[in-house]
């Protein structure tokens, strides 16, 4: 890695505009009211050029920002990143600091080219970045910042957003295509916002220019529970489709999806095929204990999601091309991509057939149809296809998922699942709320003030998935400290004196938790009376929705809590008041809370269902309507009376 | 301080033999996979061993050095166990430290080790401030496997202060340590926490202090304690050289670094540096009539506003001021200055994170002295130049109730330094952290299970730190979010009727309380029982933390900070109901101390005057300290206020 050191001497120069800078600071606090900072430019323009064989894409970035906030040092830092498939040159920054009538200009004083140091769950990659202070930043400042961006591949081209963090004045991308090239194109975000952009073709001198410019977008708010920001923010993803060479050939990028696949199957050509005597060994060794076809599968991928630990390598077209089976193996840790291939390479060796699958998670909003580029995914996975034509979506990254279920992050999503020199796209499905349920019988009965109980609790598909990765060897301390968080009723003097987990360590079988507990500080007692509230398990406010609130809501996966909670009657007491039953149905959420009782005891059911992991502002009214009604029927209390 | 020593040591050395440092060529011993002790089997991770060996040496080059040898086995029983140790990052390597060698090896149960191979290693370097990183991936761990290391580092002496916390949060069979160093060289000791004492051998042309520690039980995180201080641990220095016969004594001594200190603020200020004090005072724009405390206050004010903090910024006051960016020593010496040109009396204090490492007074040591703060002795009051969004009268509570370097300016004989005198940071009491609720509850005329809550809350100091700093920087909508979340601890899904805050200015925080004035409907505070209603009162004061299932208390209990939870409800019993269990309210805990004060405590009562019933509940923290033995006292103070929260009134219909 080369160390560029960049000094440039501070020139200060004086700089006008037509506005003094008080005028300026007051016109835009009174267009962007309470606003730290405003982007009054923020462009790109784009030039492409065929040179020779090669396709050179530069992009000129253009932005200035200007500080409203006596806290304008939050603002003095900048950074751009980059890996190996960019260039990054040219950068010129200063800041137009307010002085007398005008502006003087400061120009940034060191550059600093690094590797980049952070924290993510990448353990290696090829990130660097180029940063600088800029000095001199005040409220009323503006800092400016240009740079050339180069795209050293062309299936790394190109995006563009118009929103972010905070509002943006004036907004242009332009992109200059030459004849002989061809590109491909699709906007997104809000239907007002699209609308408010105007676009243009019009021809310059070599080709075709487009424009796509707009003014005044408003800033995006991050709010919990919401999608990534690809989901709402206004931009437009741009590809290449195809050039022609000097010399007349015609180079494909991207077109639709089998354009890419070609592209994805070609770099799958370049994964070693070797394998150890240890491989085959262990391939052998699961083989004999599973029959069927559909039982080598099973253990194959059971045997990587125990064994393999996970580390990603990113580093330029280490990204993309998983490395080989037997390395893999025997390193004993790998990524996604590594721990599919090393999936279809077992199943391979069983003479078992498995696919390498694409996919986007959850936090990338397009198919393939509409994006057909690598914008379009982020993971990889194997599939299996089964006599029946139905995919099974083996992602060996997610411990304790059961076999057959996808990972839930790619729920919904779509999958290009490679078939040698073809493909297929398969819908990834959203699994139903009864598979992953909650289900819970308590029996409970009062003694002095407290209330004793005993539970048992079956888990099923995701809901069990978390849990068994958050239970996976802890001791009997840390469980129980968590139980009393997890199975929690009534109020925080719940405690779990005792309990027993069963099938922790079977896959495929539903996960049972006993707990025996005591509650205290619970019933009220008034004379002769005892009120106990049977609602005791803290689900009312599960789906509440701020008023305010603007984005969608992205839930994990849907969920059904199916709790029981039997009370025995004490002794010389008898029910003298039950609640009514109630409840509330729709597509999204429904429930009910159902009570009866006999001479020995009363029972209160509870059935709690979350059918989407998507909620619009369209379904908010709905949401909150049944939250209301679960909130009042949460209130009511049975009366037990002394006979 | 550093130099003298050096030069003390450097003028003996040519008496010395320039043997190479021994620990530069430490290796392990063959690999075998070693035994868990029974009680230890079910542990996700066993540290089998830890090994941290320092050896003190001249260098060839004069310079005075250290090999520092950590060398860890481990065996790993469980996926989270793997995931912590597949990744190893090696020490980082600057200017003046480098990792020398290393070494890293997987051993199976059935025998076979698999040697990490160098290629593996990844590096990365940080330009902006020449770090280097090492780090790989640890190939062939399985569960059961266990996971041995080895690295060696080479660097600077840190021989005025180091420190060895060696207990953590997973079992450990067996600690050893060696600090070894020359012959003429002394070094002394503190353990803490049950830690051993080293023993010298003295015997050979080395010393060697050494200790075992075996067995050590992992340390659980507890309630209201220090992990990190409460590990068991050790402090060493260096602290005499004897040559021939002649004793040099208490090397390592706040005396000599207080002086240099003080030069380095107060010292050489040049003339550019003198015109932009001028100026930086000329745009504080100081009145006359200011008293001591508002002067202080805008210098803090304006300097914390208009310059960043970064170690790319500048230690000049001129370019640091024009660039608006300066290093932290740099943003001290302007501060400093600005207060010296002003005479404003002052002491520069610095001192430890209590959390982590407890300022000692009787064992001077600079791996006490990680922050600097500044003392008013006419004010009592203190501010912490580093952090943007404090303020004079608060600095962040680790640094208080902890001893503290207190540097003062003294003149002898027309020289001026800086005299040093180590002092307690005394924890603000009580009243300078304060949460105070008024509460007027009404029951609705049509419906009464649905209540109006007229609130106002006030918050102060450390109370309101996590919100009254940051208003500004918000914008409309979120700054509404925030303030919406503080009204409604007490009632998640309560509908805010209207709501107004005051004093949401950083220049109130520790001057004027957050005030928010609102008013609130909200549903599931009374819950309905047939005919009844069960008014939920004690949920008016918030979810409470509760100590109701921990016994076995390991370590000594310790605040954060003294702090008051003040509330007053008021309602009124609605037509046609009466109360039957108002005296469910009644709760007294407190921790009497020896001379009969008390110094915390939970006390909630009621009084009554016709329909109209007035609670009062009065709890405050003003002891940052308890030893374990009074532990249930205090769990009976904090549970009070749990059990306060589970208060019901039972309203009946009067016939």
């Amino acid at each position: 890695m080369k160390y560029i050191l960049t000094v440039f001497i501070s020139i200060i120069s004086y700089f006008s505009f037509g506005q003094s800078p008080q005028e300026k600071l007051t016109e835009y606090s009174e267009k962007f009211p309470n606003e730290q900072a405003v982007f009054t430019i923020n462009n790109e323009t784009v030039e492409i050029n065929i040179k020779k064989e090669d396709l050179h894409i530069v992009s000129e970035h253009e932005q200035e920002l200007f500080l409203m906030t006596e806290n304008a040092s939050q603002f003095n830092e900048e950074e751009v990143d980059y890996s190996d498939f960019f260039e990054i040159d040219n950068i010129k920054a200063y800041t137009l600091r307010p002085h007398k009538n005008g502006y003087k200009k400061e120009k940034v004083s060191k550059i600093i080219d690094s590797d980049k140091i952070r924290n993510s769950y990448v353990f290696h990659d090829d990130i660097r970045s180029k940063s600088f202070l800029y000095d001199g930043v005040q409220k009323g400042a503006f800092t400016h910042f240009e740079y050339e961006e180069s795209f050293l591949d062309p299936h790394f081209f190109g995006s563009f957003s118009f929103q972010n963090f905070i509002p943006v004045e004036s907004s242009t991308y332009t992109i200059y295509v030459p004849e002989g090239v061809e590109i491909g194109y699709q906007l997104f975000g809000p239907d007002s916002l699209q609308n408010a952009i105007s676009f243009s073709k019009t021809a310059y001198n070599k080709g075709t220019k487009y424009e796509w410019s707009v003014t005044n977008m408003p800033k995006m708010r991050p709010e919990g529970n919401a999608p990534s920001h690809q989901y709402f923010s206004t931009h437009v993803q741009v590809w290449i489709q195809k050039y022609t060479t000097s010399s007349g050939e015609i180079i494909d990028i991207y077109k639709d999806a089998s354009k890419l696949h070609s592209w994805y199957a070609y770099l799958l050509q370049h994964v070693p095929q070797h394998k150890s005597e240890e491989f085959v060994a262990l391939c052998d060794s699961i083989a004999k204990n599973a029959p069927t076809d559909i039982e080598k599968v099973k253990h194959v991928f059971y045997w990587v999601q125990e064994n393999m630990n996970y580390i990603a390598f990113e580093a330029g077209l280490e990204g993309f091309i998983p490395r080989g089976a037997d390395m893999i193996f025997k390193k004993r840790y790998g990524d996604c991509k590594d721990m599919a291939n090393l999936i279809v390479s077992m199943l391979e060796e069983m003479g078992v057939t498995a696919h390498h699958t694409w996919i986007g998670s959850r936090d990338i909003p397009y198919t393939y149809n509409e994006v057909p580029t690598v914008s379009s995914d982020n993971h990889m996975i194997a599939a299996y296809i089964t006599e029946n034509d139905s995919v099974i979506f083996l992602d060996a990254t997610s411990k304790h998922l059961p076999f057959g279920l996808p990972s839930s992050f790619i729920q919904g999503k779509q999958a290009m699942i490679h078939m040698d020199t073809t493909f297929i796209l398969r819908t990834v499905p959203i699994i139903s709320a009864q598979q992953n349920a909650y289900i819970d019988t308590t029996y409970m009965h009062i003694t002095n003030k407290s209330i004793q109980g005993v539970s048992t609790i079956e888990l099923t598909g995701y809901l069990k998935q978390t849990i068994n990765r958050r239970l996976d060897n802890e001791k009997d301390k840390e469980i129980t400290e968590f139980l009393k968080k997890y199975t929690k009723k009534g109020n925080n003097t719940y405690n779990v004196t005792d309990f027993t987990l069963i099938n922790q360590s079977r896959k495929d079988s539903t996960l049972i938790i006993h707990t025996d507990f005591t509650i205290d500080n619970y019933m009220v007692s008034n004379k002769n009376e005892l009120y106990i509230n049977l609602n005791l398990d803290l689900l009312s406010k599960k789906y509440d929705i701020r008023k305010d609130r603007v984005y969608p809501i992205e839930y994990d996966n849907t969920e059904t809590y199916n709790i029981t909670n039997i009370l025995k009657i004490p002794e010389g007491y008898s029910v003298t008041y039950i609640p009514e039953n109630t409840e509330f149905s729709s597509e999204t959420l429904s429930y009910s809370i159902s009570y009866h009782h006999n001479k020995h005891s009363v029972t209160c059911t509870l059935i709690l269902k979350n059918n989407s992991i998507f909620a619009e502002q369209t379904d908010f009214e709905t949401i909150r309507a049944l939250t209301s009604q679960l909130q009042s029927a949460y209130r009511e209390s049975i009366i037990l009376t002394k006979k | 301080m550093r130099s003298l020593v050096s030069l003390i040591i450097a003028s003996f050395f040519y008496l010395t033999s320039l043997a190479q440092a021994s620990f530069s060529s430490y290796d392990w011993d063959e690999a075998e996979y070693s035994t868990v002790i029974e009680r230890f089997t079910d542990e996700s991770t066993i540290i089998l061993f830890e090994k941290n060996l320092i050896e003190f040496f001249y260098d060839t080059d004069d310079s005075f050095r250290e090999i520092n040898v950590t060398h860890v086995k481990a065996q790993l029983n469980s996926d989270d166990a793997i995931s912590a140790y597949n990744t190893i990052y090696l020490p980082i390597s600057t200017d003046e430290k480098e990792v020398i060698a290393q070494k890293t090896r997987v051993i199976n149960k059935d025998g076979s080790v698999k040697e990490l191979d160098k290629s593996a290693i990844k590096i990365k370097k940080d330009e902006e401030t020449g770090k280097v990183y090492k780090y790989f991936a640890v190939e062939g761990i399985e569960k059961e496997s266990q996971i041995e290391f080895f690295f060696v580092v080479k660097k600077a002496a840190n021989y005025n202060g180091g420190i060895y916390q060696y207990q953590e949060e997973n079992q450990i069979q067996k600690v050893h340590f060696t600090l070894q160093c020359p012959e003429d060289l002394f070094f002394t000791f503190k353990p803490l926490n049950n830690a051993p004492e080293p023993a010298l051998d003295s015997t050979g042309d080395v010393n060697i202090y050494t200790f075992t520690d075996s067995l050590i039980t992992k340390l659980e995180h507890e309630d209201f304690s220090n992990y990190q201080a409460n590990l068991k641990q050790i402090h060493y220095k260096l602290d005499k050289i004897i040559r021939n016969n002649r004793v040099q004594r208490n090397l390592i001594n706040y005396g000599d670094f207080s002086q240099n200190f003080y030069a380095l603020i107060y010292k050489d200020i040049s003339k550019g540096e003198e015109r932009s004090l001028k100026k930086i005072l000329k745009k504080i724009d100081i009145q006359d009539e200011d008293n001591q405390r508002e002067k202080v206050f805008k210098i803090e004010d304006y300097l914390k506003k208009n310059i960043s903090i970064n170690p790319q910024g500048s230690s000049d006051i001129s370019d640091g001021y024009s660039r608006k960016i300066m290093t932290e020593i740099g943003f001290i010496r302007t501060m400093a200055n600005c207060l010296k040109k002003l005479d404003i009396p002052h002491e520069m204090v610095i001192t430890s994170d209590r959390t982590e490492i407890k300022f000692l007074d009787d064992f001077d040591s600079f791996i006490f002295l990680q922050e600097s703060l500044l003392y008013f002795p006419e004010l009592d009051e203190y501010l912490i130049p580093s952090k943007q969004f404090y303020r004079l009268g608060l600095i962040p509570y680790s640094f208080t109730h902890n001893k503290g370097l207190f540097i003062k300016e003294v003149s002898v004989a027309g020289y001026t330094t800086g005299a040093n005198e180590i002092k307690m940071i005394q924890a603000p009491s009580k009243d300078k952290a304060y949460s105070k609720m008024y509460l007027n509850v009404s029951f609705k005329e049509d419906d009464p299970s649905k209540i109006i809550i007229d609130c106002k809350n006030e918050s102060f100091g450390y109370s309101a730190m996590s919100s009254q700093p940051y208003f500004e920087l918000l914008d409309d909508k979120t700054t509404r979010e925030l303030q919406e979340e503080l009204i409604k601890f007490m009632s998640s899904d309560a509908e805010i009727l209207s709501m107004e805050y005051t004093n949401t200015s950083i220049e109130d925080l520790g001057k004027r309380p957050l005030i928010g004035v609102a008013e609130i409907e909200a549903a599931d505070l009374v819950e309905i029982a047939g005919d009844k209603l069960l008014f939920k009162v004690g949920d008016l004061i918030g979810p409470q933390m509760e100590m109701y299932h921990e016994d076995n208390r390991k370590t000594p209990i310790e605040n954060h900070y003294n702090r008051i939870y003040y509330r007053e409800i008021t309602f009124t019993i609605p037509e046609g109901y009466t109360i039957n269990n108002l005296d469910d309210i009644v709760i007294d805990k407190k921790v009497i101390e020896e001379d009969g004060t008390v110094s915390t405590q939970f006390v909630s009562y009621y009084t009554q005057e016709g329909q109209t019933v007035t609670i009062i509940s009065d709890e405050y923290y003003d002891k940052i300290s308890y030893p374990i033995e009074q532990y249930e006292i205090f769990q009976e103070v904090v549970n009070a206020a749990a059990d306060f929260n589970k208060v019901i009134f039972v309203l009946e219909q009067t016939k």
